[in-house]
This record gives C-alpha cells, sequence and structure tokens, in this order.
C-alpha cells in the first residue's frame, strides 16, 4: 500500500511527511516536524503509508513495530531498537544507521539503497527481497538470517558476519568484501559474478 | 493510489496490484499467477481488475491471465495484439492512457530482453517487468540486444526523476538514482562512452 503525495514546493521531488503538505525540508518548522514524527513512530506499533523520510532520531525504541509502505528515507538512525520489528514494502534508502539494533526482525520488499552501517546487528531475522544496493556495512552482524533474493551488489562491507545464512539467489555482484564471513552459509546458491544469471 | 505487491512462487516474479485507496476498479502489472494469496489481496481491499498490464510475453509473467480472464472482465494490455490467445490492446512508446479507475499510465518502449518489452510509467513509480532489475539490467541474448537494451535504458529510463521508483519484475525494488548509483551493468555503459 502506498498514498502518494508530492510535496507542494515548487520543482521539490520528495514525497510530502506525514500530516503535513511538504517533505521535511520544505515544512515551516523542520524540528518541531521531527520530534512530532519520532513520537508518531514511538507510540504506534502498526504503521501504513506514514512518510517520516529525512527524520533523525537518537535513542529511540522502535522495537515490536510493524511497518508497511513506509518512507523512512535519508534519515539518521543512531542506538535505535527496531528488534522484532517488521518492514513490508518499505523505503530507507541513503540513511545512516548507527547501533542500531534489528534482531529477530522481519524485512521483505524493502529498499536501503546507499545506506550507511556500523555496528548493526540483524541476527537472526528474515530479509527477503530486500535491497542492499551500495550500501556501506562496517562491524555489522547478520547471522542466522534469511537472505533469499536480497541484493548487496556493489556494497562495502567490512567485518560483516553472514555466518549460518540462507543466502539462495542474494546478490554480492561488484561488492568489496573485508573479512566478511560465509561460515555455515550456503554462499554457492549466491551471485559474485556479473555475467552469473539468476 | 495505493500498491500492493504479491510474489509468485512459479517463476519467482512480482505481481503489482494498483489501485484507488478506498477499493474499486484495480490495475494489475504482469500477474505470473493467480493463486489464493492474490485473490484475497485483490477481495480483501474491494478491488475489481479491469486492467491488465503486461510488460512482456515471458510465461512468468502472464500465466495467471487465464485463471484471471475466468473472474473478472479485465482488458489487457501489451506490445502484442494477442497474449495467451487473449486478444490485447497493442501499445507503443509514448502512448498515454487511463487505465482502471482512471491511472494514467504511460507506455515506455525498452527493447533488448526481448522485442515486446514495455515499462510502464504510473505516478512516480515504473513497472519494468525484465528491462531492469535492482543492481543488473535484463538478461539479453547477444551483445546486440545488450547494447541496445543499456542505450534504451539511460534514453527513455534515466531521464526521469532520481526519486522514481523502480518495480521489477523479479527480486526487490529500488530507485532510479540507486541504479545509476550502483548498478555494475549501468556503469558499463559509463565507460563504453
Amino acid at each position: 500500500m502506498f498514498l502518494f503525495n508530492k510535496c507542494q514546493k515548487s520543482g521539490c521531488q520528495l514525497f510530502a511527511v506525514h500530516g503535513e503538505d511538504y517533505c521535511l525540508q520544505h515544512v515551516d518548522n523542520p524540528e518541531e516536524c521531527n520530534r512530532r514524527l519520532i513520537q508518531i513512530i514511538s507510540e504506534t506499533k502498526v504503521l501504513k503509508d506514514l512518510n517520516s523520510s529525512c527524520i533523525n532520531t537518537e535513542g529511540a525504541d522502535f522495537s515490536d513495530h510493524t511497518f508497511m509502505v513506509c518512507n523512512l528515507s535519508e534519515g539518521s538512525f543512531i542506538n535505535v531498537d527496531f528488534s522484532n520489528s517488521s518492514f513490508d514494502l518499505c523505503f530507507l534508502q541513503y540513511s545512516t544507521f548507527e547501533n542500531c539494533n534489528f534482531t529477530q526482525t522481519n524485512i521483505k520488499y524493502t529498499v536501503f539503497a546507499g545506506s550507511r552501517f556500523i555496528n548493526c546487528d540483524f541476527t537472526d531475522s528474515d530479509i527477503v527481497h530486500t535491497n542492499f544496493l551500495g550500501i556501506q556495512g562496517k562491524d555489522c552482524v547478520f547471522n542466522d538470517s534469511d537472505l533469499y533474493y536480497s541484493n548487496f551488489t556493489s556494497s562495502k562491507l567490512d567485518n560483516v558476519s553472514f555466518v549460518d545464512c540462507n543466502l539462495k539467489k542474494a546478490d554480492f555482484v561488484n561488492s568489496s568484501r573485508v573479512s566478511v564471513s560465509f561460515k555455515y552459509s550456503n554462499y554457492e546458491e549466491a551471485r559474485f559474478q556479473q555475467d552469473t544469471p539468476i | 493510489m495505493k500498491l500492493y505487491f504479491h510474489f509468485a512462487v512459479v517463476g519467482f516474479a512480482n505481481t503489482y496490484l494498483i489501485g484507488p485507496p478506498d477499493g474499486g476498479e484495480a490495475i494489475l502489472v504482469d500477474p505470473g499467477i493467480m493463486d489464493k494469496e492474490l485473490l484475497t489481496l485483490i477481495e480483501n481491499n474491494r478491488y475489481y481488475i479491469k486492467t491488465i498490464l503486461v510488460t512482456h510475453h515471458h510465461i512468468s509473467h502472464v500465466k495467471g491471465i487465464r485463471t484471471l480472464k475466468k473472474i473478472y472482465d479485465a482488458d489487457i494490455y501489451s506490445f502484442s495484439p494477442y497474449i495467451l490467445d487473449f486478444p490485447s490492446i497493442p501499445i507503443k512508446d509514448g502512448d498515454k492512457f487511463n487505465a482502471a479507475s482512471g491511472i494514467e499510465v504511460e507506455v515506455i518502449e525498452v527493447p533488448g530482453h526481448s522485442s515486446d518489452s514495455l515499462v510502464y510509467h504510473i505516478g512516480g513509480m515504473v513497472f519494468t517487468g525484465d528491462v531492469l532489475a535492482a543492481g543488473r539490467a535484463g538478461n539479453t541474448k547477444n551483445s546486440f540486444s545488450r547494447a541496445l537494451l543499456l542505450r534504451s535504458i539511460d534514453e527513455k529510463l534515466f531521464y526521469l526523476p532520481d526519486t522514481t521508483l523502480v518495480l521489477p519484475g523479479h527480486g526487490p525494488p529500488s530507485t532510479l538514482k540507486a541504479e545509476k548509483m550502483f548498478n555494475p551493468d549501468i556503469k558499463l555503459l559509463d565507460t563504453s562512452e
């Protein structure tokens, strides 16, 4: 599901944030709007069609939430707890995630392209059909996760662990991998070379 | 306008349902399979399928039409005048028409993966079929088709805004900005010019 409302500012291609006619960059009071959006997310366990692009948050508890077709792109998330949450057809591209807890999450058909992950934990998660194109991942853990059809093309991974993961149809083409472990994972079923058909 | 997604386990293909927020006549893009889950998705949201958009004729994108046509009196739109022996409304590059519930659809012809490949531009989204997926351009049979496909993507899709959502026939969604920045096939195009 997705309600498409563009920002009313002439020439702006971003979507209007929840409850406003403008994107977070063009509302009258961006700080107040940012605070209101974080409060809405914190207090609402099931979120549908929410656009909160460009939000900044630190230390928030977004655990046990359901995000359905939400736009949280170009945001900054520091020490945020997303554990036990689910993301369905969500957009979180070009965001920064530092020290975030994604353990036991259920993520599908979601876009994280161009995002930066530092010290994030995705252990024991289902992360299927998810777009990690061009991400920068440092000190991250994906252990015991299902990464079916997820795409890490052109990503830069440093000290990232994929131990005992399902990598069927996962894509690592053109990725840079330093200290990356695929121990006990079916990396044979993943794609690492550009000319290998899926 | 609302968008719903369905994964067809046969052919590992994506089907998209687009309709008004409160139900009514809706669009299906590439019904690769018509199963109980897709029927539930349509009916629980009070939709009636009035338009079927076909990106290309490959079976993993059209197989569900046989069952769909038994349930819904839907118009099929494709490059070819027939899809699985069902008459289809032939469309071509640059065509614009109002589909179910008046939703405006723009047709973009992007040959290369197959001779009948179409991309549908609806709102801020492009439904790319097998032309462009996250991190890769579509498969082609030879180097000529490859060059044609990459050039067509560059000329016909990349003029759209970077925020345009890419909803492919296989794999996860993406955005045009992400494809321009991180798709290695597209980078090949940059270096060849």
